[in-house]
């Protein structure tokens, strides 16, 4: 499975485990509270719990954040609430990460990467887990876990306000390499196995096969609009960059010329022998223009980034079901 | 009153992640099933443990109501259409502490069910049953409580059926399975037909060999089988594949574009002459 590869990949990255294993129960919780929520809430969260044991993180239970009152990202008291009472039941407390539900995944927004980062903060192994419901309903299970990464953290931490491009530039960062994914695991402990046979008998898998649906249009319209929606996003951003551009631009040349004057009355001034006028702080009289944030910008291409590669995937899998209808076609006809 | 209890799997895996946590000087855990109550049917749809312990002499149970309480508070906080259902526990059969418990949770709600969970697995099954306790006796004589079984079926939200199936493939595998990629996923269900496929024409070379003896209800699903294609001519049949297959084409190839100009754009921004000019 070429783990030497990986660990090294991961230590340069900042991550300290190869994987995510996360236990069969926690996934169906999460499965459960994004179903049951999907029409009350816009974005359903939740807490993760589990612990870091050799090289992974697992994860084993879950539990779903209550709707957030007024601009409070999370509810602390019932978090400690909730984290006490699963003390007393044995379960792991440890709170590891957070999950959140996107539509098609589309995660990559500003709460997004600063909640993430407030827990990166505070607990240094924590992950975030993106659950796809859309996806999930169309037949493929789609959970995914994500981190940032170490240059992505310095650039949010140190200078939140003011991410120019030098800076950003100075970091090396560009939108691809700000996420980690890091991939998962699902794991069913002997006796869930035994669990499963026996739902298996009682309830026939002839469910679940929705993959096999051979309509693709209604989930391309809704990808390709997401994809068109943050295209016009990027564009504006290089708009208003194009614009400081320019004016940082006209601003030079009006400095210059400014001096140039300036030199000029100075020299008239000294033929006349009249005192020089004195040196002026020209920053007061043409105040730099901050630049544009880089972020919004870097947010709208990783999002696009992920969001190709998951049309890639979708019509790749597509296609082979169209080719596999045509073979049974044929089949039909050559009778 | 022909009651069935509809149990999601989410509960099954949260009763056995409890046993496997429970203290070790414990045999059976219990603990409250929450859901939501129809006319003949009650839908379990979450539940938590309470912990609980039997004094030794007489037998007495304690359940910590304060846990249960609290724990019934937060859920109602997130899931705030979730009423107290019933109960579970673990366990082969109805043991004599259900009748003082199922007391308790007819304080809660109005017809407590039993959900029983054998995890000990003693016959080699995990049985799930499900019961409701009757009066019996005679009114004016010695009372007594029975309970008598109902039925118990498993229901699934559709995005839960895809995870089960999922998490089928794990039971195999030394319990480790990886979430396919969606490519991958459709080609293991193509072997998985091709293997069906493999077996029916088996049946059927069988039948005309008459070393089976056929049976007509065998015979009618595979006709209907057969008759499932839909009977296009291959003309229109070309005509759908190729604007299908050239959709999807035009779909990679925009969004592999798209990718490549995003890539062009970042690098082009940082490279912009007006950025090494600020003070």
């Amino acid at each position: 499975m070429a783990i030497p590869h990986r660990i090294i990949r991961r230590n340069e990255l900042g991550c300290p485990f190869e994987y995510v294993q996360m236990d069969s129960l926690a996934v169906m919780k999460i499965i459960k509270h994004c179903y049951e929520e999907r029409s009350n809430i816009e974005v359903p969260r939740g807490g993760l719990l589990g612990l870091v044991i050799e090289n992974r993180l697992e994860i084993t239970n879950t539990f779903a954040f209550p709707i957030a009152k007024a601009d409070e990202a999370v509810d602390e008291d019932y978090t400690t609430n909730m984290m006490l009472h699963m003390k007393k039941i044995n379960q792991d407390y440890l709170h590891v990460g957070w999950y959140q539900s996107c539509d098609f995944g589309a995660f990559v927004t500003v709460e997004f990467v600063v909640a993430q980062l407030g827990y990166q903060d505070s607990i240094e192994e924590s992950i975030v887990v993106i659950y796809d419901p859309k996806k999930t309903a169309r037949g493929f299970l789609s959970l995914k876990a994500f981190r940032l990464t170490p240059q992505a953290l310095k650039m949010l931490t140190e200078n939140e306000h003011n991410i120019t491009p030098e800076f950003v530039k100075s970091l090396h960062l560009s939108f691809d390499k700000m996420f980690l994914e890091v991939p998962i695991m699902i794991r069913n402990s002997p006796l869930a196995s035994a669990l499963c046979c026996q739902i298996v008998e009682m309830k026939p898998v002839d469910k679940g096969t929705q993959f096999l649906d051979l309509g693709t249009s209604s989930v391309m319209e809704s990808r390709l609009k997401l994809l068109l929606e943050k295209v016009d996003d990027i564009h504006q951003e290089a708009y208003k960059t194009n614009k400081w551009v320019m004016q940082v631009s006209k601003q030079q040349q009006e400095k210059s010329k400014y001096i140039h004057q300036r030199n000029l009355e100075n020299a008239a001034r000294q033929a006349k022998g009249e005192p020089v006028l004195p040196d002026e702080d020209l920053n007061k009289i043409f105040r730099p223009i901050p630049p544009p944030s880089r972020l919004p910008q870097m947010l709208s291409s990783s999002q696009v980034e992920f969001s190709c590669q998951q049309i890639n995937s979708f019509c790749s899998q597509a296609l082979g079901k169209l080719f596999i209808s045509e073979a049974l076609q044929h089949s039909k006809a050559e009778q | 009153m022909a009651l069935t209890v509809k149990v999601h799997p989410t509960v099954l895996f949260q009763i056995v992640n409890a046993y496997e946590r429970r203290n070790l000087d414990r045999t059976a855990i219990l603990g409250t099933l929450l859901g939501s109550v129809d006319k003949n049917s009650v839908e379990v749809t979450n539940c938590f443990v309470v912990p609980h312990s039997i004094s030794g002499a007489d037998g007495t149970v304690c359940i910590e109501m304060h846990l249960a309480d609290v724990m019934y508070k937060l859920n109602k906080q997130v899931h705030p259409s979730e009423i107290i259902v019933g109960w579970w526990i673990t366990g082969y059969e109805v043991s004599s502490i259900a009748v003082p418990i199922n007391d308790y949770y007819a304080r809660q709600c109005q017809n407590p069910i039993q959900l029983l969970v054998d995890t000990t697995m003693k016959t080699g099954k995990m049985n799930i049953k499900a019961f409701v306790q009757v009066d019996i006796g005679v009114p004016e004589g010695s009372q007594g409580a029975m309970f008598s079984p109902v039925s118990v079926e498993i229901t699934q939200y559709p995005p839960e059926a895809v995870a089960m199936k999922t998490l089928q493939r794990a039971r195999s595998i030394q319990g480790l399975v990886e979430p396919l990629a969606e490519l991958p996923q459709v080609i293991e269900s193509t072997v998985d037909l091709d293997e069906m496929l493999t077996v029916v024409l088996n049946y059927v070379d069988d039948v005309i060999a008459d070393r089976v003896t056929p049976d007509n209800t065998v015979g009618r699903s595979l006709l209907k089988l057969v008759q499932a294609i839909p009977k296009m001519t291959s003309a229109d049949m070309e005509g759908m594949m190729n604007s299908n297959i050239k959709d999807l084409l035009m779909s990679m190839y925009l969004s592999e574009l798209t990718r490549v100009q995003i890539h062009l754009n970042e690098k082009l921004a940082m490279t912009s002459p007006n950025i090494s000019n600020l003070q």
